[in-house]
């Protein structure tokens, strides 16, 4: 089948084939951003609220603490430690709890299979830190919904 | 001279680099992989996230110097021109490669949120992703120097000769170094942040870096194969298309559970159903042109280097990509063992085995000769081998792993927790991290074929 084209053809073939596909993949992107225009995106936060705030900056140590270099959030990061994006549903939507897992783990004491580094965080980074992964789990339970299996 | 235009020899400094960079990026993997079983192993000093970015930022930088000297190489002898300005070549390396080290010492040496705080990340911040931990001013180093190594390359084509193969390993450097660009942007909303953060990612090693490594394999091909040009050339346009138009849509497998519209669920899917096509054309394009060769080119090694590229990145990208990209798996195997196993031997088949292939080719031209000696060619062979072997079995063994890992801990009706079922299949990581050290040894060995001498005859 290849035999049968010449170099010249072949080459209009690349040009018009990425062509093509590039308008097609930009086509989507614009269905799925006009979606998220008129619906919002999903998880979305309000800067203008002392919450959507607290969201943000709990993103900031999320980046800070470099937790994906461990962790999954729905599923991307590293698979060295579990995952993050339902931690709030795993926890029975216990902040409380997640707050204290995040300061004093059981591997502290006793050498645990794997470690955790400590962080020292205050009171208000562990709460900007838990609000964020509440939002998340909120993407998690709508689209990927392995909770249910997902310890 | 065994090089047509003298300015190619600055391929070889990026070509060391890429070496010392893998032999860098081998010693963290090995750490990580004890850390996998030794859970406290260099605790707290160097916890396994720091140990992390360094070796997949040394990849990604290794293959950068390693696409670098390539295009060194091939851009102004397809071009039949000198390159327009070698100083400029040397410049970037000493740039880039003092920024690779400060960056990678860095890691190392001080908390990383300390390194947020001291690169004043606040300002800008884009730091602590994956892939993208690099802090903002290193990223903007990078995108400097790439845009100046771009002008270098493009600017040698445009005084000589044009060709499909240049043609496209600078559509392919190009776009790669735009999608870099992406590494910026940084949006609050964890789905836009997601969804743009695999424009580089996937964009990089399942479309524009294919690109690069197919006119890689076209330049090496008409090389050793003797055959006609416009026969490759026909060869690679069509492998580009098959790239171009699986590549594109099929960046929606990552979009099947971060929040994106249901619809791409099935645009992933059908799309990267077809994702192996390419990967197979390259193998086909390979082992045809290899039959049909026209004369016997003395680097055997080289020859290895090539088939052996073609079977394993169809292998690892091809069929190892295959098996967990549709949907309806992938909502099992999405953040399991499985994407690790598949990272690997893509990552190592496609990639890092092109650039030994190139490697392979060219540095023995750019050390005077034509070809290395066959005892030399005979020890490179070895450390194909046990490299891609060990690869491959490192892969089968993360893959059970991976099997493992979905079913005690998502498939079954009694599901175990995350850190239970870690423990329950470290055997596989410790025969994983056994034929890591092989794979080191692989490693030597290549290293070793450099320095080796011809004997004298004793008859
Ligand atoms: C001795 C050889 C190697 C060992 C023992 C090793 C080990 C590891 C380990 C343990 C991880 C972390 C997985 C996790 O996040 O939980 C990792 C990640 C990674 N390694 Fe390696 N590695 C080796 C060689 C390589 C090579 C040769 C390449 C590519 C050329 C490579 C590319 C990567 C990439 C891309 C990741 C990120 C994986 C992902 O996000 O799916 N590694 N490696
Ligand atoms: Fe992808």
């Amino acid at each position: 089948m290849i035999s049968m084209l010449t170099k010249e053809q072949a080459k209009i073939i690349f040009i018009s084939g990425m062509i093509f596909f590039i308008c097609l993949f930009v086509a989507l992107i614009f269905e799925t951003s006009f979606m998220w225009l008129q619906n919002g995106t999903p998880a979305t936060i309000d800067l203008n609220t002392k919450l959507g705030r607290k969201i943000a900056y709990g993103k900031k140590l999320w980046e800070r603490y470099n937790c994906i270099g461990c962790h999954t959030l729905i599923g991307e990061g590293a698979y060295f430690a579990p995952e993050l994006g339902n931690a709030y549903l795993r926890y029975n939507n216990d902040l409380t709890t997640l707050k204290k897992l995040i300061e004093h783990r059981p591997g502290e004491d006793v050498t645990a299979y794997r470690m955790m580094p400590k962080f020292n965080l205050s009171e208000f980074e562990l709460n900007a830190l838990v609000e964020f992964l509440k939002i998340n789990a909120k993407i998690y339970q709508t689209h990927w919904s392995l909770y249910k299996y997902y310890k | 001279m065994c090089l047509k235009y003298q300015t190619q020899s600055v391929a070889k400094p990026y070509f060391i680099a890429s070496i010392i960079l893998f032999a860098v990026q081998i010693s963290f993997g090995l750490i990580l992989g004890l850390q996998y079983v030794i859970g406290d192993f260099l605790f707290p000093e160097l916890p396994f996230n720091i140990i992390r970015m360094a070796h997949t930022n040394t990849m990604i930088f290794g293959l950068l110097f390693g696409f670098m000297g390539a295009a060194y190489y091939i851009v102004p002898e397809e071009a039949e021109t000198e390159l327009l300005a070698p100083w400029l070549a040397w410049l970037i390396f000493g740039l880039f490669t003092i920024t690779v080290i400060v960056t990678i010492a860095s890691y190392l040496a001080i908390p990383y949120s300390q390194l947020v705080e001291l690169t004043k990340d606040k300002l800008f911040p884009t730091m602590g992703r994956e892939y993208m931990e690099q802090p903002t001013i290193v990223k903007l180093a990078i995108s400097v120097l790439n845009l100046l190594f771009i002008i270098n390359i493009w600017g040698t084509t445009l005084k000589g000769k044009k060709t499909g193969i240049n043609s496209l390993i600078i559509l392919g450097l190009f776009t790669s170094a735009l999608l870099f660009l992406f590494s910026l942007y940084n949006p609050t909303n964890l789905v836009l942040n997601k969804f743009y953060w695999w424009w580089m990612a996937h964009f990089w090693f399942e479309a524009v870096w294919l690109l690069i490594i197919s006119a890689m394999l076209a330049f090496v091909l008409i090389r050793i194969t003797g055959i006609n040009r416009d026969i490759v050339e026909k060869w690679l346009y069509i492998i580009a298309t098959m790239i171009f138009v699986t590549g594109f849509i099929s960046i929606g497998h990552h979009y099947y559970w971060i929040g994106a519209p249901k619809y791409w669920q099935w645009w992933g899917s059908a799309f990267s159903l077809m994702q192996p096509i390419p990967l197979f054309l390259i193998a086909l394009f390979v082992f045809t042109m290899v039959r049909k060769r026209q004369i016997e080119h003395p680097n055997k090694a080289a020859l290895l280097w090539v088939t052996g590229t073609a079977v394993i990145a169809f292998l690892g990208a091809g069929l190892w990509g295959l098996i967990h990209t549709l949907a309806p798996i992938n909502y099992f195997t999405h953040g399991t063992q499985i994407e690790v196993a598949y990272t690997h031997i893509a990552i190592y088949g496609a990639y890092a085995m092109t650039i030994f292939m190139m490697i392979s080719y060219a540095m023995p031209t750019l050390r005077n000769r034509k070809a290395n000696n066959e005892r030399a060619q005979v020890v490179e062979m070895w450390s194909f081998w046990l490299l891609t072997l060990s690869m491959v079995f490192a892969t089968i063994f993360l893959t059970i792993a991976g099997v493992l890992q979905v079913y005690m801990q998502r498939y079954t009706d009694v599901p175990q927790p995350f850190m239970v079922v870690q423990e329950r299949i470290a055997f596989f990581y410790w025969l994983r991290e056994f034929v890591g050290v092989i794979f080191l040894i692989g490693f030597i060995v290549y290293v070793a074929s450099f320095f080796v001498k011809q004997h004298r005859r004793l008859d």
